[in-house]
């Protein structure tokens, strides 16, 4: 177990931070999800699928949290397009705050494809899984949500005013 | 490969390449280094995307934090097997108390001395063999009683152990008279459901102090009899029955 720990603590707790917003409850989770992985460690059957199991179990641990605290925001994304035909030219760093604001607005089965898609280990498919939905899905929803973040992000980017769009 | 197509692969291409096969991906780039259109726009998408990506994954670890977990994982563990030793003692203890309850339960169900029970029994006159056969069926004993005995002789009746077996016993008494002298007759009733009886023949042991005769019953060969007697004494005039005449 230890060794799960030191080859994935540092990957859960960003998911945990991205998912949550919340440092101190990022650290919380992930503690909770190797706890929990080590009390359910004899169904973990094939081990080099270790991460995406430790992946979900964090997961469902934040959404029962959520869940019981009945906090989640479900912003809808009915307002937000396709991706943009042109994305700017001028691109700079994201704001790491505006970042993660514009990550709590979004409902959960969005920020959760999303952050996978941008920690680059999971393909879609790892997604599907992960999100139990059909690959298709991911596809839409990731769509979905990455025309919202740029929609809310590249404003501030391009003319590096930080200000956010208000395009939900 | 037009432009709508290239869109629609670079939707899948990201972000791992699993989702698209070669051909797919040699058309793709096919197209996108042709396109003057395609070609700026993905490089602009990929760029999009790498600075995303390291904006979502520049998340500060704190220090400490994976000894912070498996120190909870220790004591998440030890937590975990005080309360196996404590449910493994609920259990031990929920045992103990069934047997201990089981225990006063029985001690609960001896019955108190019944002298007027036990004076009945001792009074008992069983001067014939289905006295003595009814007796023992009370107490829930099937047994053939031995024929030819004189049953007035009859001294006490019981189980007694043979051969690891408890088995019907009875002790005659002959107190002795001029014609014969006084001893014990014991006899041990075996039957089929307890010994293999098949070589139980009229079979006479003689000893220094006593004599041992096997006899089977001869109307059921379902029972047969182990009697001890004294030396010296005659098995049929201390303790058989006299027969007795017919009237003329």
């Amino acid at each position: 177990m230890q060794e799960l720990v030191r080859l994935h603590y540092e990957a859960l707790y960003r998911y945990a931070y991205r998912l949550s917003g919340s440092a101190n409850e990022a650290a919380d989770l992930t503690q909770e999800a190797f706890c929990q992985a080590q009390a359910k460690f004899g169904q973990l059957r094939d081990t080099t699928r270790a991460k995406a199991w430790l992946f979900s179990i964090l997961r469902n641990t934040y959404l029962h949290r959520v869940r019981d605290a009945r906090r989640d925001k479900l912003v809808p994304l009915d307002y937000v397009g396709d991706l943009p035909e042109r994305p700017p030219e001028q691109l700079s760093e994201i704001d790491a705050q505006v970042l993660q604001e514009a990550l709590n607005q979004l409902p959960e089965e969005f920020r959760s494809p999303l952050i996978l898609y941008y920690f680059d280990d999971f393909s879609y498919r790892d997604i599907a899984e992960h999100m139990a939905v059909p690959i298709g899905t991911v596809m839409s929803r990731l769509a979905r949500a990455k025309a919202y973040l740029r929609a809310k992000l590249l404003p501030v980017v391009a003319d590096g005013l930080g200000r956010g769009s208000d395009g939900l | 490969m037009d432009c709508k197509n290239a869109r629609l692969l670079l939707e899948v291409a990201h972000p791992l390449a699993t989702e698209l096969d070669a051909r797919d991906t040699a058309e793709l780039a096919g197209h996108l280094s042709d396109c003057p259109d395609c070609g700026p726009w993905a490089e602009t998408e990929h760029r999009l995307d790498e600075m995303f990506g390291n904006a979502m994954r520049a998340v500060p670890v704190p220090d400490g934090l994976a000894q912070r977990i498996i120190g909870r994982l220790h004591v998440e563990r030890d937590a975990w097997y005080r309360g196996w030793a404590v449910r493994a003692a609920g259990v031990a203890a929920a045992l103990l108390l069934t047997v201990w309850a089981s225990w006063a339960f029985w001690l609960g169900k001896k019955p108190a001395l019944d002298m007027d029970e036990f004076v009945f029994e001792t009074e008992q006159f069983l001067y014939k063999p289905e006295l003595v056969e009814q007796a023992f069926a009370a107490k829930g004993v099937k047994m053939l009683a031995p024929p030819n005995f004189d049953y007035t002789l009859l001294h006490s009746h019981g189980m007694a152990d043979f051969q690891s077996r408890r088995v019907p016993f009875l002790e005659f008494f002959q107190p002795g008279n001029k014609d014969v002298p006084s001893g014990m007759a014991k006899v041990y009733v075996v039957s089929t459901e307890q010994f293999r009886l098949d070589d139980a023949k009229n079979l006479t042991v003689a000893g220094s102090r006593q004599n041992i005769v096997v006899r089977p019953n001869d109307k059921n060969a379902s029972f047969a009899y182990i009697i001890v007697y004294p030396v010296g004494a005659s098995l049929e005039r201390s303790f058989f029955k006299v027969p007795t005449a017919p009237k003329l």
